[in-house]
């Protein structure tokens, strides 16, 4: 049953990355292994979004033009960091994502809920 | 923060390793290839730094890669995304190497059947018939007898074999023939991830079963109905198409 669980969960969180990584751009710029890596923290490690899944979405993002990407020296040794930060349109994109996801909590509330998000 | 010379090497080596399953321009892999190594340094970092270490060692590059994805998934992860930019082979360079393949295929079998014929024929003459004709100096020989036959047999199956490995498993392995290697083709899933042997059989089917025929009418099909897609009827069946690697599409064709 866990299996099947954790196959639904992967589906899941694969439908909501793009939401997640462009809601934490909106707080700053950010690399790819911070993405990952703050995703992770603050959400207690709810989010934890895999390097196949996260590196792609950024790609696709930056050729829809929700992001744009641009390298930065660290110095120090350590190789340089390719940073994402969300365009106008990332966010006016986000802003419609949120909405609908409220809007689908919403409709998932009404079908299983008592429409304060308590079970019936 | 320092990295060790052996956690350097493997972490080159793991990034490599993915980089090369993916395959887009050369420009994009530069840019992967950065990016990953980037990731995995920082994450090495992290781990090096938790456990007190100013510098980064192979356990740490180890820890990581145990808790990271196989190559091929994160190869496979990239590979969806970029699928559709990459320009899809049309009628003529597929044309071009199936031909190639042919000759490449011919040579080798028809000496692989030169080999087996050989000793037959040296040591069993008379279970051949020899034709020499005198106005076009053709000679050829036809089997008669049960030596003879199971040299056509050993023949046969040979080359029926050589085909299925030829067009098939080499496909499966490879994502490629001889032919389209050499023109740069190579075959994936629709969705961008390598084919496997399952695929090869489907799609190969018409150029190993019956004669040339269904293959003309495979690839006509192409021309006709699924020119935009660049798909054979098999290939729509086993869910495949063929690209030119590492090539973007062209801007007025998005």
């Amino acid at each position: 049953m866990q299996e099947d669980i954790d196959k639904w969960l992967k589906e899941l969180k694969k439908g909501s990355t793009k939401l997640s990584i462009l809601s934490l751009l909106r707080s700053g710029d950010k690399y790819g292994y911070e993405l990952i890596h703050d995703l992770e923290v603050r959400t207690g490690g709810v989010i934890i979004i895999k390097e196949s899944n996260a590196y792609p979405a950024l790609h696709s993002m930056e050729g829809d033009g929700l992001v744009e990407s641009y390298w930065k020296e660290t110095g120090e040794g350590i190789p340089p960091r390719k940073y994402y930060r969300i365009t106008a349109r990332g966010q006016g994109f986000l802003e419609e994502m949120i909405r609908e996801w409220k809007r689908y909590v919403n409709a998932m509330d009404e079908i299983w809920g008592d429409g304060n998000g308590n079970q019936r | 923060m320092e990295i060790s010379d052996d956690a350097k090497a493997r972490l080159s080596n793991r990034v490599n390793r993915i980089v090369g399953d993916i395959d887009v321009y050369d420009a994009e892999k530069r840019e992967i290839t950065r990016e990953l190594t980037s990731h995995f340094y920082d994450h090495s970092m992290t781990h090096a730094t938790e456990r007190g270490s100013k510098v980064i060692e192979k356990q740490d590059i180890e820890a990581v890669f145990a808790e990271s994805e196989d190559p091929r998934e994160i190869a496979a992860g990239y590979m969806q995304s970029y699928v559709n930019s990459l320009q899809r082979a049309g009628f003529v360079s597929r044309a071009i190497a199936f031909v190639i393949d042919w000759i490449i295929f011919g040579l080798i079998i028809g000496f692989v059947v030169l080999m087996i014929s050989l000793p037959f024929l040296a040591l069993f003459p008379d279970q051949f018939n020899w034709h020499f004709t005198e106005p076009h100096y053709q000679f050829f020989v036809e089997p008669n007898g049960p030596v003879a036959m199971l040299m056509a047999f050993l023949i046969g199956s040979t080359t029926f074999i050589g085909m299925l490995v030829y067009f098939i498993v080499l496909e499966g392995t490879f994502g490629a023939t001889p032919g389209k290697w050499l023109l740069g083709l190579r075959v994936l899933r629709e969705d961008g991830t390598r084919i496997g042997y399952v695929e090869a059989i489907i799609r190969n089917i018409p150029k190993v079963v019956g004669n040339s025929v269904f293959i003309v009418i495979d690839a006509l099909l192409m021309l006709l109905l699924f020119n935009k897609e660049k798909q054979r009827g098999f290939d729509k069946i086993a869910r495949t198409i063929v690209v030119h690697k590492g090539k973007k599409k062209d801007r007025k064709e998005t």
